[in-house]
């Protein structure tokens, strides 16, 4: 390109609104992936992303789902971690103080067997200075014979209220890619969402033919990366003709280009999940991409982009 | 990951290849028994690295022996001098010093893969060592030359009696472990790595064993990789992939 040189002294502004937070840019670590940041920080610099959202924290730690917890797929990655983690009590004494030092804004993602529990953590996540909490959805109801939680937007309603009636900072709230996905938005956004995670990954099943088993010992797992990208992209765009709301796009993205593919449907920010796990420095490349983009289409305000798919 | 050159790639045996690459990119000097993850494609598919074993090193360069199993080794067996992959490393946890002044490596198949490294590592530190090598069949025994340039001892069985004794490398191992201070460094399929931490408590002999998973990350990120220990969970590419033999689970 001419001008290259000219052009790269324009300013690009990509900050963003979230709720009551303004990021410096649209990119977060997605829940799960990125471990709390130890084996991660002598690879990325972790301060120059928007946010960082955690691993699911429960009331109590939880093990995790025995091994084999992953399998490869057509460019995808089915995983059944089990919500592995170490509990509320351990990530306010010895975790969060740690991911405080980072100088990046933290939400953490959050999860129950029953709204109590839910309540409990959200409660507990007060006495911290964390900017905000994301509320994963996709979690079996235990009173409810296991169905999850995002599956009946009635109990999400209820749940999303009884935690906005608690929780005055940012609250997302991570929908599951499958059942009545626009139901269940819009009931998160009613009872007090600030935002929307679109999505988390999808229910899936890899067969041993062999062995004649799931290939991984949980039986299905969610299945994300690459695979996922269109289905999520289409949601995003769904979601936001149909409610206007601020979506947190997340699956599948690995590049710049898949970010605006996101931004352009509707996103104001989004998620990066498996991409990381490929590579640790791809948040930075994928940052990096995003600038090369604007200037190439010369736009310099990201947030101006969001939802300005022509279709 | 960062970028590393290849420096040589070998064709070994039917199946097996040897690959130098630079070491410039290792964040660290390696240990024994760490890993790296590696790919050499630029695509998506497969979606992830692969880790192997840091099986040599010299001051230029490190090398991983592989065995070519599935897509991503054969995609790995087709680099050439001067191209480029990217790499992850060292991670995880090595082989540690060890408490006795003999060391045993047990290897089974392209669990040798660590050896070489190891047993360079501990000649430099004056251990006497000497390498106990099962495999399936003569052709499937790899850089004998290498270790005997090191002039170690090297006890073979096959499980086709095609090249040393027929049968199971825990048989030796047994004699030996009855008379000597030993500590025992195995790597190998998880039969094998059973028997062989059987064995050594039996005899109260120091062992570590070098455990496979699944991986996605190689760093600790995704939680993917867990084996099941006597102390519940552990993380094979951060708390292993070397763990003590009393660790592991009976069955
Ligand atoms: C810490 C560690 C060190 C290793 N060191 C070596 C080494 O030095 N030399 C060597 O030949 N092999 C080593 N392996 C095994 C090697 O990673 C696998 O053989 C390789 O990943 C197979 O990839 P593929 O695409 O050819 O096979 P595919 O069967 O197509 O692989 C499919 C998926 O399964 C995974 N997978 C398959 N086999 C294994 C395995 N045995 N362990 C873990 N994941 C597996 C792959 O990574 C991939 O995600 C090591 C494994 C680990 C965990
Ligand atoms: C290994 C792994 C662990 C995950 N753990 C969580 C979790 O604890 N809570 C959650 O809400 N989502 C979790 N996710 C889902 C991701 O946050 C993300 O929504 C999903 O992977 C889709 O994005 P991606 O395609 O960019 O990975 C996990 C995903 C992976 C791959
Ligand atoms: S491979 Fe991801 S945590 Fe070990």
């Amino acid at each position: 390109m001419e001008n290259t040189s000219k052009e790269a002294q324009v300013k690009l502004d990509l900050s963003v609104s979230l709720g009551p937070l303004r990021l410096q840019n649209p990119l977060l670590l997605a829940s799960g992936t990125w471990g709390f940041g130890e084996g991660l920080s002598s690879y990325l610099d972790l301060s120059i992303l928007g946010a960082l959202v955690t691993k699911g924290i429960s009331l109590h730690p939880r093990p995790g789902n025995p091994p084999p917890r992953i399998a490869e797929t057509p460019c995808g990655l089915v995983n059944a971690i089990g919500l592995e983690n170490p509990g509320l009590e351990i990530f306010k004494r010895d975790i969060w103080p740690r991911l405080a030092c980072f100088k990046v804004p933290l939400l953490v993602n959050v999860f129950g067997q029953n709204v109590e529990e839910y309540l409990a953590v959200v409660e507990g996540l007060l006495e911290t200075k964390i900017q905000g909490i994301e509320v994963n959805i996709s979690c079996p109801n235990v009173k409810k014979g296991g169905l999850q939680f995002g599956q009946d937007p009635k109990t999400v309603a209820l749940l999303i209220k009884d935690i906005r009636d608690i929780w005055p900072r940012l609250l997302v709230v991570k929908l599951s890619p499958v059942g009545p996905v626009f139901e269940v938005a819009e009931s998160a956004l009613d009872a007090g969402a600030d935002a929307l995670t679109v999505a988390n990954t999808y229910p899936a099943l890899v067969v041993d033919v062999i062995r004649r088993k799931p290939d991984i010992a949980a039986g299905f797992g969610g299945l994300s990366g690459p695979a996922i990208k269109p289905l999520t992209l289409r949601l995003v765009r769904e979601i936001y003709r149909r409610l206007k709301a601020p979506i947190i796009g997340c699956g599948g993205i690995t590049s710049g280009q898949d970010v605006l593919a996101y931004i352009l449907a509707g996103a104001k920010a989004v998620q990066i999940g498996t991409a990381t796990l490929l590579d640790p420095m791809a948040p930075a490349r994928i940052l990096e991409e995003i600038e090369d983009l604007l200037r190439q289409i010369h736009e310099y305000r990201l947030a101006q982009l969001t939802g300005e798919l022509q279709d | 990951m960062l970028k590393a050159s290849v420096i040589s790639q070998r064709l070994l045996k039917d199946n097996f290849a040897l690959l130098w690459l630079d070491k410039t990119p290792l964040k660290k000097p390696p240990r024994p028994g760490q890993f790296v993850m590696l790919r050499s494609w630029s695509t998506l598919e497969p979606l992830l690295a692969r880790p192997f074993s840091i099986h040599d090193l010299n001051e230029k360069a490190f090398a991983v022996l592989y065995q070519i199993k599935g897509r991503g080794t054969s995609l790995l067996s087709q680099v050439r001098r001067g191209q480029k992959l990217s790499v992850l490393g060292p991670l995880g946890k090595g082989f540690p010093t060890p408490p006795t002044p003999k060391v045993i490596l047990v290897a089974g198949g392209i669990g040798i893969a660590p050896f070489l490294f190891a047993a360079r590592w501990l000649k430099a530190q004056n251990y006497k060592i000497h390498l106990f090598y099962g495999a399936r069949s003569r052709k499937d025994l790899l850089r004998l030359t290498a270790f005997r340039a090191l002039k170690i001892p090297v006890t073979i069985t096959t499980e086709d009696g095609s090249a040393g004794h027929k049968g199971l490398i825990t048989t030796p191992l047994s004699q030996t472990l009855k008379d000597k201070a030993v500590t025992v460094f195995a790597c190998g399929p998880l039969p094998m790595l059973r028997a062989v931490a059987r064995l050594t408590q039996e005899h109260n002999t120091p062992a570590y064993l070098s455990l496979e998973s699944r991986m996605a990350c190689g760093l600790g990120l995704c939680l993917g990789c867990v084996v099941e220990t006597k102390h519940g969970y552990i993380h094979v590419c951060q708390e292993g992939p070397v763990i003590e033999a009393a660790n592991l689970l009976n069955d």
